[in-house]
């Protein structure tokens, strides 16, 4: 490995820039994204940092299930993400629609369909530790040696 | 016209808004009031109206109240607020003007009732052009 | 169409730094001065209304909750005496003040969020955290009484789910005297802070005649001099004697302050249950029957309304929801921010009236 990775691993590792996109949620998983920020649970002492702007993050929180005003958006948020990046689904909206997954409803989950989605975490609403913890554990295994694996 | 940038159709987002269950009974009201068929009436709102005003349509409606109208028959029955105020699908010049036109019939001789009939053609009329 | 002569037409959102939910703002602007806005919806369209048609209504009471997150407990609430008025249920006192304690709890935090996602968007992030930090305490609170952070489902048909603890009881005592300490002493910083005052006192006014047009509901209208709430018609609220706050100014400050006033009053209203609370069952117990009701309670952003049809088995054949945001966005897009002095205070003025985009479209 050569020391210009190994100086790009340690940075990575503690600046972890995260948008979030709400594509149709119920809110209640907005709102545990927002209780992160909080000074109880203080992302920030882990680097992390909540900017909701697509262009300079590194990981996009999803939330929600995917309805029809996204159908193009969506995938130009996730193109205007610089690589190294990874999505992370936040609550059971994006993995399987939770509730709103009927017949006659207009969503069309699951968010995989849209954009690679690299973690999932399920719970209506997950706790913010949970979804702290997701970020930090998915972190690490998409950034380190990106320029190596790629 | 303004142009915007990434600009989608917000016609089907905006119809399935006037098909929720409040807002279709409100869209059915008017429309008998003034005598249009329904599909003409869901077409003028979705062309006049922005998506906030149809999400809120209902509650404009409730909210407006007919202002001492009881006891005049012109405005009981074309009830000008409602159209230009409540759920401004006309511009409030053109109800004044409508208005004015009828006042000057009935004091031209014209019964109320007629008057008000009349009105309503060009309620009718402005909406459609 | 009349041309106007446009500078800039500015799009906000739907990813937007300042909002939780997407919305799209679009503004057009001469120089600095709004010309006009117009709020464009459709991200959050879910579809709920349809989806609870024929549900019994034990499926619609999740469904009902997940209206809106930020309020969960009221929207069950409403939904759940909504059915229990077509069928006639009684509710046991003591789970009548529990819902109140449980619902108080919910204002409590949604108002403390939308002064946070304010003080967030005019850049004081001190307050902005502290706030954030007192609604953790309150979710501690909720979580206490019913099990859940969000979506706790804690109303039932004919009472609560759970009674509650004498060491949740304490435990909650104990927080709100805390809180008291702590939110008297922010909202004094947010009262006389000389900047924030610049950015919010006499900006976004809202005069009461467009508020009544608009309907306007919820703190936004009691901003503005309307004194509507509809805990006045609730009958529990009722027998703890409730009068409701209400300011003359009408702008983004009279709306914070408002909130504010709100979450001390709250505190007093849950501190009122507690210390009374009734002996006796939480759970009555009842058959949900067919009938048609419109019921309304004030959520934290207003008043909510339920229009439910139902058949002999409990099932929902008719349903239509009126959320409060929806006539808080409409009068605030059409009559605040179309007009507004600059640009630059259009987000702020569309945060102050706290809108939630989930509930608005459902
Ligand atoms: S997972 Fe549950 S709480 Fe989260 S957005 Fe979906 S319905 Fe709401």
């Amino acid at each position: 490995m050569t020391l210009l990775q190994k100086i790009k691993n340690i940075v990575r590792s503690r600046s972890i820039h995260v948008c979030y996109v709400d594509v149709g949620s119920c809110n209640g998983c907005d709102i545990e994204v927002l209780a992160c920020l909080s000074p109880r649970y203080d992302i920030e002492q882990y680097g992390i940092v909540v900017h909701n702007n697509p262009r300079e993050a590194d990981i996009l929180l999803i939330i929600g299930a995917f309805t029809p005003g996204w159908e193009d958006k969506l995938r130009m948020v996730w193109d205007r993400i610089p690589a190294p990046k990874a999505a992370v689904a936040i609550g059971n909206c994006p993995v399987s629609g939770c509730c709103f997954n009927r017949p006659g409803s207009l969503v069309d989950p699951p968010v995989s369909k849209h954009i690679p989605v690299a973690a999932s975490v399920p719970g209506c609403p997950p706790r913010p530790t949970e979804i702290l913890s997701a970020i930090l554990s998915i972190a690490p295994t998409v950034f380190r040696d990106y320029e190596v694996n790629q | 016209m303004t142009v915007y940038i990434y600009e989608q159709d917000l016609n089907p987002m905006k119809f399935s808004i006037l098909t929720c269950p409040r807002q279709d009974r409100v869209v059915r009201l008017l429309a008998k009031e003034y005598g249009l068929s329904l599909q003409v009436m869901r077409k003028v709102m979705l062309g006049k109206l922005d998506m906030m005003l149809l999400e809120n349509l209902p509650a404009r409606y409730e909210a407006w109240r007919p202002e001492n109208m009881e006891d005049d028959v012109l405005l009981s029955s074309i009830k000008p607020t409602l159209l230009s105020v409540a759920i401004p699908i006309i511009p409030e010049r053109e109800m004044h003007r409508i208005m004015d036109n009828a006042r000057q019939a009935v004091a031209g001789g014209l019964t109320p009732k007629d008057a008000a009939e009349k009105a309503r053609k060009e309620i009718r009329e402005v909406i459609l052009a | 169409m009349n041309r106007r002569t446009v500078d800039v037409s500015i799009p906000l959102g739907p990813v937007h730094p300042c909002f939780k939910e997407p919305a799209r703002i679009k503004c057009e602007t001469r120089g600095e001065y709004v010309l006009s806005a117009e709020v464009e919806l459709g991200y959050m369209k879910k579809g709920i209304e349809r989806i609870m048609k024929g549900r019994p209504w034990q499926e619609v009471m999740f469904l009902a909750e997940r209206v809106c997150g930020i309020c969960s407990v009221i929207h069950n609430m409403v939904f759940i005496e909504a059915m229990e008025s077509i069928s006639a249920i009684e509710v046991p006192d003591r789970a009548a003040m529990l819902r109140v304690v449980a619902n108080e709890l919910d204002r409590m935090q949604s108002h403390l969020l939308a002064n946070f996602s304010y003080c967030y968007t005019i850049e004081h992030e001190t307050l902005a955290m502290y706030l954030l930090d007192q609604r953790e305490t309150v979710m501690d609170m909720l979580e206490r009484l019913t099990g859940a952070r969000v979506t706790c489902a804690y109303i039932v048909p004919g009472g609560v789910r759970a009674d509650i603890l004498p060491d949740d009881m304490n435990f909650i005592t104990s927080g709100l005297r805390e809180l008291e300490k702590n939110i008297s002493r922010y909202m004094r910083m947010f009262e006389t802070a000389p900047l924030i005052g610049l950015r919010s006192r006499s900006i976004g006014n809202l005069t009461l005649e467009a508020a009544s047009r608009a309907h306007a509901v919820g703190p936004t209208a009691r901003a503005s001099g309307i004194n509507e709430d509809r805990r006045l018609f609730h009958p529990t609220y009722k027998r703890l004697c409730f009068q409701p706050v209400t300011r003359k100014e009408g702008d983004n400050y009279a709306r914070i302050m408002v909130r504010f006033q709100e979450v001390m009053q709250s505190i007093g209203i849950i501190r009122q249950c507690l210390s009374g609370l009734p002996h006796g069952k939480v759970r009555g117990g009842g058959t949900c029957s067919a009938g048609a009701v419109r019921y309304s309670g004030e959520a934290p952003r207003g008043e909510l309304t339920y229009e439910i049809t139902t058949d002999d088995a409990g099932r929902v054949v008719e349903i239509a929801i009126q959320t409060p945001s929806i006539m808080n966005i409409e009068v605030c897009t059409h009559d605040l921010l179309t007009g507004a002095e600059s640009i630059a205070d259009v987000t702020s003025i569309f945060v102050s009236c706290d809108p939630c985009i989930a509930c608005t479209e459902r």
